[in-house]
């Protein structure tokens, strides 16, 4: 719907972007992203012309742009900042009505919509109409801002890091309600953000730029499992693009330096050393650090009295799993096995990690947040 | 109060202060009426009455008064423009002035030469009038308390060098500038004093009494010079012109209205020198009008009822 | 007290005058203030919009500002006579300069946020003027406007040398004829205007602040 031909923006002699082609989907949210002077906020501010490009054209819906009255276009797309903007010495309505005004609404229409949009940003109350920016939070001054940017309904909204400026809980919320309301409205959203977790929260295609190129523009699901580029990858974060479980594996999720222990060992000694490691057993390996069985807590206590060293009582031919064997597959051994650990061993046989149900807990838990 | 009604207040407010103002920055003269101008101080003031009483009683003109101007440039440059063009008709102007200050030409002892001279010349180039003189001189002059003069034997300007460089000359912003004054004075005597204060002619005297100049510029019609016992030195070397009074009118108006040379004519060669010192002192030492005074004048000369 | 009573009993004597010359003078301020806002604003409005020029502009203003006023009387007398006329000219030129640089700056430091917020849903350079920018620099617009009033008073004065009236006469005569009664009864007339200007042009001020920036 939004479509740029081989666009490029030169200041002097820097070439802020070089010759772009980009084509936005109708009703999709899409987001641009890079590091600071990739030319994400150039090329949104070329959809409503508040930047013109040096070279190329930019189609809405097959019409040039370029051809058409800046001012009249503006007021059909509706634009959202970083530092939001509002007008302090309007209040709430007039702010919000801004556009439609322009449009010369009559009132009743301009108040009816003011109403209707401040249900739909989740703040209903009709006291907040009169009330002045100034009297309201970061959060909801921006809800304002988004209702302005809805006023005249228009096809296409455009956000600058609308959220950035907010506090982390704040900004959450807003990407909530902001995701709810596309479901509903279906708008064309093109949305700037240096934050790659809002991109995947939001995004249904994601445009990565560098130094004024398009490195990757896909679905969110395509980048994490096929980063195209190096920079793609280091930029999503490694970690990222494992937290899909069926891409990780055995070695993701091992603890490196499980409790081990020679099987010449004492009981004793042994229970010593699962005291102070805090776990509740013990891997038994050779000189080699072959991995030999594995002996828990209660092996141990049950046979106490009666034996001394680990090789009488622990258990051999434990249930391992290779380094790169698949998280799912782990997982679905643990299941099914009914074992709360794994070790992980490498085709010599020596030991690498261990996999328990803690580890496990951790690492998922991680890469959520 | 509502925005809107403060400010409709407030400028409704200004806009009927400044009407009775407006009343007051009046139209133009259209033919019959007359302006008379004068510098700011005492003499300036009488003569200028002088000269409306004047007109006043024996033309059918309506005289406006625009007394109290800034100084000689002040009226010369408003006489050159006359009241049709915002400026003045007539003030009464002293030759000497005329001649070193205005036409900045070398002055002259001879009266009647400087008379000649001024009259041809300020008809010539501006077309402005010289009436014949009233007969005073306000010469400028410097005065000295009397005791001071007596202490050190001071009689003449040229006394005054010996002591020069110990002495504070008041004197006015004017005397300080022109070509007759100050900057004159020190080629013709060849000395200057050790600090110039110039300032407003009134408060002179309230400076030579409290010592803070030794010296004063004064006129030899001032008022107050004997109020303050002051003594007035002799100009030895003769560098002050003649300083004889003369009404200066604006050509155009006198072609227009002739009757005015007539009637101000009638004051030719009446006035001394004591006469108009005793008018001043009326106003400076007895606190009197000057309008008052000016009148007071006129019918005790018989010229007005 | 008994010097005190002198005093008002003078003033008393010639209220007449007083109030007439005071009206004069509130005339000659008022005039010359008013051309100056109807000239100086839209010249501060210009600049915004020009920045090349507003150097040259600013430039000049403060020149005017460095003259002499008594040095300018001067040089109007020969063009414009003397009385009301050049009087109100030579208050108009010094009213200009705060007035200016006061709408320049009111107007400039208008959060550019709010300014791309605006152009972005697309209000015209005028529209964004009239109904963003302006509203939000009033008060500093005011507060030159108070400036150049309140100087404006003080400035009148000196109309009195050249014929225009106004307080000032009694200043000058007062001083000419070593009156100190009569150059107070003009100097606290001119003084109490001076601050009745300002007081109502405070509250001017703080009418035309748009009540959604006042909190601040």
């Amino acid at each position: 719907m939004i479509r740029f031909e081989s666009v490029t923006k030169k200041y002097g002699d820097a070439e802020v972007l070089k010759g772009i082609d980009l084509e936005m989907q109708r009703g999709e949210i899409t987001i641009l992203i890079g590091p600071s002077g990739c030319g994400k906020t150039t090329t949104l501010k070329m959809i409503n012309r508040l930047i013109e490009p040096t070279r190329g054209k930019i189609f809405i819906d097959e019409r040039d742009i370029g051809e058409l009255d800046p001012i009249e276009l503006r007021r059909n797309i509706g634009y959202v900042i970083q530092q939001i903007g509002l007008f302090p010495h309007m209040t709430v309505g007039e702010n919000i009505e801004l556009v439609p005004f322009l449009k010369k609404w009559p009132e009743e229409k301009r108040l009816k919509r003011v109403k209707e949009l401040l249900e739909l940003v989740g703040m209903p109350d009709a006291e907040f109409i009169d009330r002045y920016p100034s009297e309201l939070s970061g959060g909801q001054q921006q809800r304002v801002g988004v209702a302005r940017a809805l006023a005249a309904d228009p096809e296409i909204i455009l956000m600058d890091e609308p959220f950035s400026a907010l506090d982390p809980i704040t900004r959450e919320q807003l990407q909530e309600e902001l995701f709810n309301l596309q479901q509903e409205l279906h708008k064309t959203i093109v949305f700037v953000t240096h934050d790659i977790d809002e991109a995947l929260k939001l995004g249904d295609r994601i445009c990565i730029m560098k130094d004024g190129q398009i490195l990757q523009f896909d679905a969110p699901e395509v980048l994490l499992k096929s980063p195209a580029h190096g920079f793609v990858e280091e930029f999503i974060g490694k970690k990222r693009l494992l937290s899909s479980p069926e891409l990780m594996t055995a070695e993701d999720v091992m603890i490196k330096d499980p409790v081990k222990a020679h099987p010449k060992r004492t009981l004793a000694q042994a229970v010593e050393i699962m005291r102070s490691r805090g776990v509740d057993s013990v891997l038994i390996v050779d000189e080699d650090n072959k991995l030999l069985g594995i002996a828990t807590a209660r092996d141990i206590s049950e046979r106490f009295d009666e034996k001394r060293y680990l090789d009488e009582i622990y258990t051999k031919d434990v249930i391992h799993v290779p380094p790169n064997e698949s998280l799912s597959k782990v997982l679905k051994i643990m299941a099914e096995r009914k074992i709360g650990y794994i070790p992980v061993v490498d085709e010599e046989g020596i030991l690498v990690g261990l996999i328990t149900r803690s580890s496990l807990i951790n690492v998922l838990g991680e890469s959520y947040f | 109060m509502k925005k809107h009604t403060a400010l409709a207040i407030l400028f409704a407010f200004m806009c009927l202060i400044s009407f009775q103002g407006f009343a007051y920055g009046a139209p133009k003269t259209n033919g019959g009426t007359i302006v008379v101008g004068s510098k700011n101080y005492t003499e300036q003031m009488i003569v200028g009455n002088i000269v409306a009483e004047l007109l006043e009683a024996h033309t059918n003109l309506k005289v406006e008064r625009k007394l109290h101007l800034g100084g000689t440039n002040v009226c010369f440059e408003a006489l050159k423009k006359g009241s049709v063009n915002n400026g003045i008709d007539i003030y009464v102007e002293y030759t000497g002035t005329g001649l070193v200050n205005i036409l900045q030409m070398e002055a002259k002892t001879d009266p009647q030469e400087v008379y000649e001279t001024v009259k041809k010349e300020f008809k010539d180039r501006w077309n402005l009038i010289w009436l014949e003189p009233w007969g005073f001189n306000n010469t400028y002059t410097l005065a000295v308390k009397e005791e001071f003069a007596k202490e050190y034997n001071i009689e003449t300007f040229s006394d005054l060098a010996k002591l020069a460089d110990k002495i504070v000359f008041g004197c006015t912003m004017e005397f300080a500038e022109r070509p007759d004054g100050y900057p004159g004075f020190q080629k013709a005597y060849g000395f200057s004093f050790k600090e110039v204060k110039a300032m407003d002619p009134g408060l002179m005297y309230s400076a030579i009494d409290n010592d803070l100049v030794q010296v004063i510029s004064s006129f030899a019609t001032d008022g107050l010079l004997v109020a303050y016992n002051l003594k007035i030195l002799r100009d030895d070397k003769n560098f002050f012109p003649p300083y004889h009074a003369a009404p200066l009118v604006n050509g155009e108006v006198l072609e227009k209205h002739p009757e005015i040379a007539e009637i101000l004519n009638k004051l030719a060669n009446s006035i001394t020198d004591e006469d108009v010192q005793k008018l001043n002192y009326k106003v400076d030492g007895e606190g009197k009008d000057p309008a008052k005074v000016a009148r007071e004048f006129l019918k005790e000369r018989g010229l007005i009822r | 007290m008994n010097v005190l009573s002198e005093y008002i009993s003078f003033m008393l004597e010639r209220q007449d005058q007083i109030l007439s010359l005071t009206s004069q003078h509130i005339y000659l301020t008022f005039i010359a203030v008013f051309l100056a806002i109807l000239f100086a604003v839209p010249l501060g409005i210009a600049i915004t919009r020009f920045e090349k020029v507003a150097g040259i502009v600013v430039g000049i203003a403060n020149a005017v500002q460095a003259l002499p006023s008594l040095a300018l009387l001067g040089f109007l007398i020969p063009i414009m006579g003397i009385g009301s006329k050049p009087s109100i000219v030579m208050i108009f030129l010094y009213s200009l300069l705060p007035i200016i640089k006061n709408t320049y700056t009111g107007l400039a430091n208008v959060d550019s946020a709010i300014l791309e917020a605006g152009k972005g849903m697309g209000m015209t350079n005028w529209q964004l003027m009239r109904m963003v920018q302006l509203p939000l620099a009033l008060p500093v617009i005011m507060a030159g406007v108070r400036i150049s009033a309140v100087t404006a008073v003080g400035l009148t004065t000196i109309a009195a040398l050249i014929g225009a009236g106004g307080l000032g006469q009694l200043i000058y005569r007062g001083i000419s004829m070593v009156n100190n009664k009569m150059i107070i009864a003009g100097a606290v007339p001119a003084m109490v205007l001076t601050l009745i200007v300002d007081y109502l042009l405070n509250i001017l001020e703080k009418v035309v602040t748009p009540k959604g920036i006042k909190r601040k």
